[in-house]
């Protein structure tokens, strides 16, 4: 297994209940999470992403399926085995759920009797993380004496105190304010960025879905889409420039962005031959290719296009083979959709199928 | 391995008001128990006080007697045999009754007493009122009285107080202090002539004290009790029994413990403090670990493991236990006090009683422990996701 793969899940099922009352909440599923991604996970209740979040998290035996995680795989774990996975991840729940007894720090340090640190460097390090959450003024304050906010960073200083290489958060915003949320949501990848990990946050608040690099949404127990939002926002924001693409509606902007797929090229690969099965469309994000007509001492350069630029539509929209070749200038990163996704893409607005056919045919005439 | 956060002693002492609420209900428990195991050590102790107040080495007592509150006598003969023994230096009879018809001077009521009769002239207590005054009672009619008699049954307790004892008239010509028993609210001691007076015998003719209740046997200095003890058993009649100090005192015990029905009552009330002190230890831990559920699952979600939350939790019961024993100790030896001075029986707060109750208290704190510890054990950190 790729060592910068995180959490592996292969073929996830899981029911509650067996015999009759068995009731089935994931239906095959695969993710893969990359080393220091902050994926949010989205989806109505009931879809199955908390339980999800519990197999990946080793609080629940796995049933079918393969799911690694650290590189441990968790099928077949003993709860003991899976104990000590816990130990190695870091939570953060709905509720800060602190002891009200105890004060900030020794919150914080509940979670560190579990590795071997001596007193002095425990203590240290505890108010060195609550410093960095800005709670250095209040590390001896008890959890009554502390706003919502600050009690949620008092929860997220136990989590990641350790230096988890995981962290796993459910709706850790849910119950706090707009302000709140957004500090503790900054705060917290400001720090796992700090320390490369990696976070899996469940989360409805539509208000903090901006921090992630990727988004998956579950449905009925299973994952419907896997965006990197990252990638998505980057496709937007090319299409926006693009003549043809920015009559698009935000909503259609971001379904076609979904449907992309990232590409690269090094320089003088030659991305399709003229003559070719036409199969997908590009649109260019970095580097610049030329527009090849012809072949061998015959072919003669037509066009040069730059990012922001597309090509390959003409195959897709005629059915007939690529009229030319595209031949990377320099290393080229690509989004990519499928014919069939293009052609959907197109059928779902008739103002934009017009528009775009517009703009290609003058692009045929002009060539 | 770096200090640990004391969790259990701050989930203690975090809230004072639920602190000083448990605190009570424990302690309340603990003085229960105390209560129950002062009497009943008090029962004991008091049976036997008047035993360890006598002068004697070995004692005589009739075979048929099972308890000294129980009044089986025997032929007084065996005195005189007993001092056929060369070892033994001296044999005095001791009469008893413990159905002394006294007349309460204040209200004129009747009520039983009991009455000893020793001789004026010999060494039988070792109370010093009693040795310094006992030569009063050559004058006929009288009586030395203890102070601890039950003042609403007998009266004032006080030299020249006038009374009937036995339908005769009766004068206190001094007072001691011994203390009543659960079998015996006050105690009167006269002189042997006297006794005679007071009670003649139903059947005598010619009024002899032929019998005692107890015969109290000196030895010579130096002498061996143990082989003088076997040399009276050896040649002396069946009818009487022949016991040291010690074992007239386990011969006592012995009865209240085994023979009468009030040992285990005191035993099932201590029993009763125990489970009630266990029942609301419970309750007290439950009521703190419910609110603390979520952070239990956390501390088990992050890794904790279950040995651990169930040491937080004893460990917590532990502390209860500890803070509440000790002021209980000293509410109960207060107690104690109040009690012995209205009561007049022997309420000992003794190092050996307290050190059991340390150890009732602590089982019955952490044995609740272990059972509300449960309800966090069964806890699935799973929940907390939802």
């Amino acid at each position: 297994m790729n060592d910068s793969i995180v959490v592996q899940a292969r073929n996830v099922n899981f029911a509650f209940g067996e015999g009759e009352v068995r009731k089935q909440v994931l239906f095959d599923n695969n993710l893969d999470i990359r080393r220091g991604e902050l994926v949010i996970m989205t989806g109505p209740s009931g879809s199955g992403k908390t339980t999800l979040l519990t197999l990946i998290g080793g609080l629940r035996s796995t049933q079918e399926g393969s799911l690694k995680v650290l590189g441990q795989e968790l099928s077949g774990l003993t709860d003991r085995d899976r104990v000590a996975v816990r130990r190695r991840l870091g939570f953060i729940f709905q509720l800060h759920n602190l002891f009200d007894s105890l004060t900030a720090i020794e919150n914080v340090r509940m979670s560190m009797e579990l590795h071997p640190y001596e007193t002095a460097d425990m203590v240290g390090r505890a108010r060195e993380m609550l410093e960095k959450l800005g709670l250095g003024e209040r590390i001896q304050y008890k959890p009554h004496a502390l706003s919502g906010g600050q009690r949620q960073r008092v929860a997220i200083a136990r989590a990641l105190v350790n230096r988890p290489a995981l962290i796993l958060a459910d709706e850790p915003t849910a119950a706090l304010d707009k302000k709140s949320s957004r500090d503790v949501v900054d705060l917290l990848k400001a720090l796992t960025r700090e320390e490369g990990s990696t976070i899996l946050m469940v989360t409805h608040d539509s208000r903090i879905l901006d921090v992630a690099d990727r988004i998956v949404n579950m449905v009925d127990g299973h994952i419907a889409s896997d965006v990197a939002v990252r990638e998505s926002l980057r496709i937007i924001e090319l299409l926006k420039k693009s003549a043809v693409f920015k009559q698009l509606s935000p909503t259609e902007a971001l379904n076609c962005a979904e449907k992309m797929s990232k590409e690269e090229s090094p320089a003088q690969k030659v991305v399709f031959r003229q003559g070719d099965v036409g199969d997908k469309f590009y649109l260019i994000e970095k580097g610049a290719v030329d527009v090849i007509v012809g072949a061998g001492e015959a072919g003669r350069i037509v066009a040069t296009l730059q990012a922001g630029d597309f090509f390959g539509e003409a195959a897709l929209l005629t059915g007939e083979t690529r009229n030319a070749s595209i031949l990377a200038r320099e290393d080229c990163v690509f989004f990519t959709m499928s014919k069939e996704n293009f052609q959907q893409t197109l059928a779902s607005s008739e103002t934009f199928e017009q528009q775009f056919r517009k703009v290609v045919f003058q692009r045929q005439s002009a060539g | 391995m770096a200090a640990r956060v004391p969790l259990a002693w701050r989930n203690l002492t975090f809230n004072k008001r639920r602190l000083l609420v448990s605190m009570a209900g424990v302690m309340f428990a603990v003085i229960l128990m105390f209560m129950e195991l002062g009497y009943k050590n008090a029962l004991f102790d008091s049976s036997y006080e008047m035993i360890r107040l006598l002068d004697a080495d070995l004692f005589l007592i009739s075979s048929a007697m099972d308890r000294t509150a129980s009044n089986a006598e025997f032929p007084r003969r065996r005195l005189f045999q007993a001092l056929e023994n060369t070892e033994v230096a001296s044999a005095v009879p001791l009469y008893m009754t413990l159905a002394g018809e006294w007349r309460n001077p204040e209200d004129g009521k009747r009520a039983g007493i009991r009455v000893i009769g020793i001789p004026a002239d010999e060494s039988v207590f070792l109370i010093p009122e009693i040795r310094t005054q006992q030569h009063l009672l050559r004058q006929p009619d009288t009586v030395l009285m203890d102070t601890q008699s039950r003042r609403f049954k007998y009266g004032r307790a006080e030299a020249g107080v006038l009374s009937e004892l036995a339908g005769r008239t009766v004068q206190v010509a001094g007072v001691f202090s011994l203390g009543p028993t659960f079998a015996v609210d006050g105690t009167l001691v006269t002189s042997d002539h006297n006794f005679l007076r007071f009670f003649p015998g139903p059947q005598d003719p010619q009024p002899k004290l032929k019998s005692a209740s107890m015969g109290l046997l000196r030895v010579r200095p130096g002498a061996d009790l143990k082989s003088v003890q076997e040399a009276l058993r050896g040649y002396l009649p069946g009818d009487v029994q022949v016991l040291t100090k010690p074992e007239m005192i386990a011969f006592e015990k012995d009865y209240w413990l085994k023979q009468s029905t009030i040992a285990p009552v005191f035993n099932m009330g201590a029993f009763v403090g125990f489970v009630v002190g266990m029942v609301i230890c419970y309750q007290i831990l439950f009521t703190d670990l419910s609110d603390q559920l979520p952070q239990f699952a956390t501390l088990k979600a992050i890794g904790h493991s279950n040995r651990y939350l169930f040491q937080v939790v004893v460990t917590h019961s532990l502390f209860l236990s500890l803070v509440s024993f000790f002021p209980a100790v000293g509410c109960s030896y207060l107690l104690y006090e109040f009690l012995s001075g209205v009561t007049g029986l022997l309420m000992r707060m003794s190092v050996a009683l307290i050190l059991m109750m340390l150890v009732l208290t602590v089982a019955m704190c952490t044995a609740a422990g272990s059972i509300a510890v449960r309800k966090v054990l069964s806890v699935d950190p799973a929940d907390l996701f939802r």
